[in-house]
């Protein structure tokens, strides 16, 4: 078993003017992991990555970056914000700068790297995400998916172990979401932690293995996606639904426990039983 | 948003699209700045009508030739300055008087509206003058992205604040118009532009809306900013072209006619 690299113990959090926002969060993220974060809106996706990142102090609980009790002193925050990068939902309210080169730098900047440091994490960051030729356009004139890839390089360039991506689909079409499902196979494959909050169940089906399913606050399941799918009475708390497979190949052999869930696990599926 | 910057319409974003694109963007924009401010100067400082014509016709012709810009989009651009200038230049152009005189007259009541010598030559060298000074301008905002401008500006050691607060102005410029274009299409789509009334109390309407947005973009903004390690300093990697020798030298070349053309004009040296 890996050291995990982020753990949350009994996180509770309460807005200033609302409700309980998230209550008793219990979640460990280990090295290279990929999970998907499911749930209504409001259900506390949000709130929740906020928390990861350090930007929200928690009420009550602990949160631990490399087994490490972060703290709310400087030092301890500014690693967090640097292991644990978001990459927010509205690419708008992410991007700074006016140039996509100065705006992959902002973070690397903040860290207070030397500027040859600085230099060196930008280009790789830009060449990672296919921008290499974009460092000196301007961000209105890119695409929602350029710009989608700008937000990840800024991310990238932070050198994190963890990338939490609020709803990296919701803008989104077709091509863009393959592209966007490439880069966060390289991703993966460089060893970092992915988390991804989605309403697109297919795709965090094709994406995950592990899912978080949040509910009014609270953590209410978690656990492998097959074993969450084929819970009914958690599907209509969290207001899920089964993979468009899954409900397909339970349509053709109902009564099984599990079913696939992706195209390649139909495939297999249906030839162990031909 | 697609790829297009077909719905980029407005006069200021033209110019910054075209900034992008320019020819020019290679070269040194504080060369650049240098440049048209110091052409500027000499236009001015001249008062006179054929050096302003001769700054006119150039500037023109290097942000056509070299910028690269479609000569009928940089004419269509100059309209605005243009229909002030003439509009302004007529003012002086005729004149009040109580009885006819000069070039041209025609009687009004008691008082005749004159053309004279004097106001004709007043006019002229006041209509070039300005118009060889808008010319650098646009040399200047066709040929120099903002960031450059504004790197050049912090070079010239303007408060950081105001060099930082120049950066989120112009970026959020870009998401607000963006805002306000997609309120106005809903707004339209829903008949919020049919009749005089109704699209003043519409246009109320989305700038309030555009309000209250700023203000709830301002806080996930922050939040985006502080979750990649904001202190409270902005500073970004800007990249500005280098100073070349031979761009250098053709601004110095410039100059040198420009100030011979002015020599000439002045009688400080006969022909």
């Amino acid at each position: 078993m890996t050291e995990p690299i982020l753990q949350l113990e009994h996180i509770s959090y309460t807005y200033p003017d609302g409700p309980l926002a998230v209550e008793d969060l219990s979640v460990s993220i280990a090295k290279g992991e990929r999970v998907a974060v499911l749930g209504r809106n409001g259900a506390g996706k949000s709130t929740f990555f906020l928390l990861c990142n350090g930007i929200l102090e928690p009420s009550a609980g602990t949160v631990r970056c490399c087994g490490k009790p972060v703290t709310r002193n400087k030092k301890d925050l500014i690693e967090l914000h640097r292991r644990v990068g978001i990459v927010f939902q509205e690419a708008e309210n992410q991007i700074l700068a006016v140039t996509v080169e100065g705006e992959v730098s902002f973070g690397p900047m903040n860290l207070g790297l030397p500027l040859g440091e600085v230099e060196r994490r930008t280009a790789h960051a830009l060449d990672r995400m296919g921008l290499s030729e974009y460092g000196q356009r301007s961000p209105q004139y890119l695409s929602g998916g350029e710009k989608k890839r700008v937000t990840i390089a800024d991310i990238l360039a932070m050198e994190p172990d963890v990338i939490l991506l609020d709803e990296p689909t919701a803008s989104l079409d077709p091509e863009n979401v393959v592209l966007l499902e490439k880069t966060l196979d390289q991703l993966t494959a460089a060893g970092i932690a992915l988390l991804v909050s989605t309403h697109d169940v297919d795709f965090a089906a094709r994406f995950a293995r592990r899912g978080l399913v949040f509910s009014r606050g609270r953590l209410i399941a978690d656990g492998a996606l097959d074993s969450l799918f084929s819970r009914r009475e958690l599907l209509e708390e969290a207001g899920l639904r089964k993979p468009w497979i899954w409900q397909a190949a339970e349509t053709l052999r109902p009564g099984e426990g599990t079913y696939p869930m992706t195209m390649e696990q139909f495939a297999r599926w249906k030839e162990a039983r031909d | 948003m697609a790829h297009g910057h077909s719905h980029h319409a407005g006069g200021m974003l033209t110019l910054d699209a075209l900034a992008a694109h320019s020819g020019l963007r290679g070269v040194s924009p504080a060369l650049k700045t240098f440049f048209s401010v110091a052409c500027l100067l000499l236009c001015v400082g001249a008062a006179d009508a054929v050096v302003g014509a001769a700054v006119a016709c150039s500037m023109i012709w290097i942000i056509w030739r070299l910028s690269g810009v479609p000569l009928a989009r940089l004419l269509r651009l100059l309209r605005v300055p243009m229909l002030f200038l003439v509009l302004s230049c007529l003012v002086i152009l005729i004149e009040w008087l109580g009885a006819p005189a000069g070039l041209f007259c025609v009687p009004l009541g008691a008082h005749w509206l004159c053309v004279t010598e004097a106001s004709l030559h007043q006019t002229a060298t006041l209509f070039f003058q300005a118009f060889g000074a808008v010319c650098c301008l646009f040399f200047l905002s066709t040929s120099t992205p903002m960031p450059q401008l504004i790197e050049v500006l912090r070079r010239c050691h303007l408060p950081e604040l105001m060099i930082e607060l120049m950066y989120l102005i112009y970026r959020y410029l870009f998401v607000l118009l963006e805002t306000q274009r997609q309120m106005t299409v809903a707004a339209t789509a829903r008949l919020g532009y049919v009749g005089w009334r109704r699209s003043v109390s519409t246009a109320g309407r989305i700038s309030g809306g555009l309000l209250a947005s700023s203000f709830r973009r301002s806080s996930a903004c922050f939040d985006a900013m502080e979750a990649r390690g904001y202190e409270g300093k902005i500073s970004f990697l800007s990249h500005t072209p280098p100073l070349h020798l031979r761009h250098a030298l053709a601004a110095g070349a410039y100059l040198a006619l420009l100030s011979l053309l002015i020599l000439i004009r002045k009688g400080g040296i006969a022909l």
